[in-house]
């Protein structure tokens, strides 16, 4: 299993939380407003949500939205897509090499990067299944966005 | 259960009728993430047409879209909520300010909670009670995506509010109600005077919590997306008479005042200070609001 904090290590933003700022609730972190937090002392109940989702420990972890935009914005290795493959890429789809039209960081198998729409928003994370300097290089999907849609679909 | 005749017939006796609605789509654009300009701009580029709504802060009319807007990127970044231009109302009225602790009674999917917290500007406290288990997490999912970070969601009822150990400054009371008719052609036949009875106790008994749990001198805003009189002005009357609160006017430029007399029951006269939206005359859905001041 895979937490935030070995997640942000792995993707070179380790300083972005603080180990003590973090909360966890059932098998989602949370970061928590100090504000927040006496409130939900008061209520003397556990929340099932409270102030910013961070994500869920998974085998790779999952962020939340917000956090994945600011680790993308400071992300190491990213892939830039193009219009069409953006919407393949939420639907879970791989992407191959022909659909990035940038590429920053490592390119080597193995690695995870962060994929960039045209706004540069990120979509979700990759890991690289064929080294991206090929002609046949693949983005193995991991994690997107489309996940809002699943989970409801899920329920 | 009645058919739509018996509704039409239920409707006369309050002066009205049922008349076609065409319901467009209508989003609400999240002033958390992107600004008005940029949505629209970006919307339009995908050849999304739309007109924006007078007298709703941030709503939008879709008036021509060649896909869903509730599957593409724009949505799932949380640049907008699919919310009807009605169910925009009550948290206008409600007026809430980034420095409140503000209360959201019945919260699930979130389409109000969320905007709670766009009017807060995500500062504050907001906080979301919803007691059905299995409507969590489409609220937990909509808090995340439109990047709300002030609210703490609680999977408790209403009726407990109190037990919070808080007195809020505003607190939303948008019930769990019969419904109506725009927009849902299978609604008739669903629901009797006797559904309408029933959901008129659970809403008094919430409205009764959520008032206790109002800080003195401060605002409760009640509304249903109900067209019934059971579930709307008989249960502002019942608190007229029985909780410490007045009517305020609530200040919209649509709908019809309250009604004072339905069905030949006079009702506390400040009962007309609420409005009620009628589908054939506002071209939203059907909806009651309501604003209530506590005493000091």
């Amino acid at each position: 299993m895979m937490d935030v904090f070995q997640f942000l290590n792995e993707v070179g933003t380790a300083d972005l939380i603080k180990r003590n700022a973090a909360s966890k609730l059932d098998q989602d972190w949370f970061l928590i407003s100090p504000t927040l937090q006496q409130t939900i002392k008061r209520a003397g109940r556990k929340p099932v949500y409270a102030g910013q989702r961070l994500g869920q420990d998974g085998k790779v972890f999952k962020p939340g939205l917000d956090l994945l935009q600011q680790v993308a914005s400071k992300a190491a290795s990213t892939v830039k897509v193009t219009a069409q493959a953006e919407w393949l890429f939420i639907c879970g789809r791989a992407i191959l090499q022909p659909s990035i039209t940038a590429a920053k960081g490592s390119t080597s198998k193995g690695s995870l990067v962060f994929v960039i729409n045209q706004h540069n928003e990120c979509l979700g994370i990759g890991r690289i299944e064929k080294d991206l300097s090929t002609k046949d290089g693949v983005v193995e999907n991991v994690f997107n966005i489309g996940d809002f849609l699943r989970r409801e679909r899920r329920r | 259960m009645p058919d739509k005749a018996w509704y039409m017939d239920r409707y006369k006796h309050l002066g009205e009728t049922i008349a076609p609605v065409s319901l467009k789509p209508t989003l609400r654009v999240n002033t958390l993430r992107i600004t008005h300009g940029k949505l629209v701009s970006r919307l339009e580029s995908l050849g999304v047409k739309l007109e924006k709504v007078a007298f709703a802060r941030d709503a939008y009319r879709v008036v021509s879209s060649k896909f869903s807007l509730g599957a593409i990127t724009e949505f799932l970044l949380g640049y907008y909520y699919l919310q009807e231009i009605a169910a925009q109302l009550p948290v206008q009225v409600l007026d809430p300010k980034p420095e409140e602790t503000v209360l959201d009674c019945c919260a699930a999917p979130g389409g109000k909670t969320t905007q709670l917290s766009q009017w807060m500007n995500n500062q504050g406290v907001a906080i979301a009670l919803e007691k059905a288990n299995f409507r969590i997490q489409s609220l937990k999912s909509n808090i995340e995506r439109m990047g709300c970070t002030n609210i703490a969601a609680f999977n408790t009822s209403a009726e407990h509010a109190v037990d919070l150990g808080m007195q809020f400054d505003k607190v939303l009371v948008d019930a769990p109600c019969a419904g109506n008719y725009a927009g849902d052609p299978k609604w008739f036949g669903k629901h009797d005077a006797a559904v309408f009875r029933k959901n008129s106790e659970e809403q008094k008994r919430i409205l009764s919590a959520a008032v206790a749990a109002t800080k003195k001198g401060s605002i409760v805003v009640y509304s249903t997306c109900s067209l019934e009189p059971e579930e709307d002005e008989s249960v502002v009357d019942w608190a007229l008479r029985n909780l410490p609160v007045r009517a305020e006017p609530v200040e919209l430029s649509l709908g019809d005042s309250g009604l004072t007399n339905p069905f030949g029951r006079t009702l506390h006269k400040d009962v007309g200070m609420c409005k009620r939206l009628w589908p054939h005359k506002t071209g939203t859905e059907g909806f009651f609001i309501a604003k209530l001041r506590k005493w000091e």
